[in-house]
């Protein structure tokens, strides 16, 4: 049976100082911290989350924060460019709003029927800004630095550099569902129908056979998740991996949802994550990411963690000059 | 002519197996639990039909006002077509019900609960994991259930539907007659590895499916 994920659940990379980290997509991009852990399998460094209002599935950025982390490098089987949706004509607006905090932005030529903003985070991540028409009005964050006509949907598509696209072409059309939907170039843009709420729904693949191999460490993405409903389709979708002879770990549980983790022929770590319990599941929506949340068997533990970490300052956003319309 | 539901057939390539229903929970489709069910009871008959209803998108087997709170009249509605369009596909696919065990999670196992309890008959038995009580005070008194083999598995920390719904679903199918099997977990709105596992043992011991659960598994 077919692996038939509803698009991008979240995109995870590695970034340096978890204070640059925040600052920049809270008061940069305006999304909002769902979630601040720690990274289950290292409990010293932050696991950081953030999204949209609730944090829902296709919406979530998150990072592990490693301090001192070196710089890595962008290359094939990586995923190398996380792009965002933001509503049709928004991107005058987050022009003006990025030049204002001295974050350099540069806008490409219109590419397949969308505008595009491209930039990076304080560790070189590669950013885009999508506007495109057939973004959906989902639970937007207006919280914090960005209104709510401007504010990012949700994660629109990954971009994965590869040698070749054939292996990773097959995994995603065959045993991942997803259709071939357009050419450009090198570019082979993959798609998903099957997000209810339309975002998360697009797979970018570069072919560049010359591209050098990329090093995952700061500035970098580590897994590109996709979406199960539920655990019993985890279980099967688990299964069906494993009979296409596709190495793939035991379920994982990640508190917010659970996660099983494989990589495509190409070499880029995926993972599949359920939808729920959500990041509510163990505080209030109205104080998602204030308090440092620990999974039950780490919480024996806590104050040791808390002196391992470093001090995370998450105050109200200034509201940036160039927001005035 | 019952209403048709989009659904896989997957026919039985084993004797002797009990024939699965298999009702996907919120936001899944017929394809989802094709795996589950092969993992569940390998070379069964495999039926697995799409909720007909969509709540922002996610396929859904009946309505519900708000998390936990259903519209019981869409419930009642919804299980009866349901109902009808197995009990068609049944004599077109030449299952017998003695044969027929539903297994569904969350929103399909509500909907597999409530065909229990609204048509008595047509499932031997039940596989309910997260499971709610789908009824809310309405659950009609003069059914005899005896017979029915249940398994429901439930977490004790589920905060979607929480496990006094899966007990009071229990009560209400045991006082009519049904054999029912509990298995409780620590977790939350899931299924891990030891329930599922404990299904699959019930499964293979419950004499579902015309075997003979003397006769232990055959090799």
């Amino acid at each position: 049976m077919d692996v038939r994920p509803a698009g991008i659940h979240h995109v995870t990379a590695i970034a340096s100082d978890p204070q640059a980290n925040a600052d920049f997509y809270l008061n940069a991009l305006g999304m909002r911290l769902v979630k601040r852990t720690v990274n289950f399998d290292a409990p010293d460094t932050y696991h950081l989350y953030y999204g949209d209002r609730a944090g829902n599935p296709g919406t979530v950025m998150t990072f592990f924060p490693w301090p001192d982390a070196p710089r890595g490098r962008l290359g094939a089987g990586q995923a190398t460019t996380t792009s965002f949706s933001v509503p049709e004509g928004s991107l005058g607006w987050w022009q003006r709003h990025l030049a204002a905090l001295g974050v350099e932005a540069t806008r490409p030529a219109e590419r397949l029927e969308e505008d595009v903003l491209t930039l990076r985070d304080p560790d070189g991540l590669v950013i885009e800004l999508v506007a495109s028409a057939d973004y959906h009005d989902t639970d937007p964050w207006d919280g914090g630095a960005v209104p709510l006509q401007h504010a990012i949907r949700g994660i629109r598509a990954v971009t994965l550099t590869e040698h070749d696209l054939e292996g990773t072409a097959d995994m995603l059309s065959g045993t991942l569902g997803f259709e071939l939907a357009a050419e450009t170039g090198n570019r082979y843009r993959f798609h998903t129908t099957r997000s209810a709420e339309g975002v998360g729904t697009v797979v970018d693949v570069l072919a560049d056979p010359r591209a050098k191999r990329g090093l995952v460490a700061a500035g970098t993405v580590h897994h590109v998740a996709y979406r199960a409903p539920d655990q019993p389709t985890q279980i099967g979708w688990q299964r069906s991996l494993a009979e296409e002879g596709v190495g793939v770990t035991e379920i994982r549980d990640r508190s917010y949802f659970t996660s099983i983790y494989f990589r495509e022929p190409g070499g880029v770590l995926l993972e599949i994550a359920t939808d729920g319990p959500g990041f509510d599941y163990d505080e209030p929506l109205l104080q998602l990411g204030r308090a440092l949340k620990l999974p039950p068997w780490l919480e024996p533990n806590r104050a040791q963690i808390e002196r391992h970490l470093p001090e995370l300052r998450v105050g109200p956003a200034d509201p940036a000059p160039a927001a005035q319309e | 002519m019952s209403t048709p539901f989009h659904h896989v057939f997957l026919p039985a390539t084993q004797p002797g197996r009990p024939a699965l229903l298999l009702l996907h929970g919120t936001g899944a489709d017929e394809h989802d639990l094709i795996d589950l069910g092969r993992a569940l009871a390998p070379g069964a008959a495999l039926l697995s039909p799409r909720g007909r209803v969509s709540e922002n998108g996610a396929n859904r087997w009946f309505r519900r006002l708000r998390e936990g709170v259903f519209d019981v009249d869409d419930v009642i509605a919804r299980t009866h077509e349901l109902a009808d369009f197995v009990t068609d596909a049944a004599a077109e696919r030449g299952i017998a019900h003695q044969d027929l065990v539903a297994v569904g999670f969350s929103n399909g196992a509500n909907i597999a609960a409530a065909t229990l309890l609204l048509r008595p008959g047509l499932l031997a038995g039940a596989v309910l994991l997260a499971a709610a009580a789908p009824l809310q005070g309405r659950e009609p008194d003069q059914v005899d259930l005896t017979g029915t083999r249940v398994f429901l598995g439930a977490g004790r920390a589920d905060t979607v539907t929480p496990i006094d719904q899966a007990r009071l679903l229990a009560d209400q199918l045991g006082a009519r007659g049904a054999d029912v099997r509990m298995a409780e977990h620590p977790g939350g709105h899931a299924l891990p590895a030891p329930v599922l596992a404990a299904a699959r043992d019930w499964l293979d011991t419950s004499g579902l499916g015309g075997q003979n659960p003397e006769r232990g598994r055959a090799g």
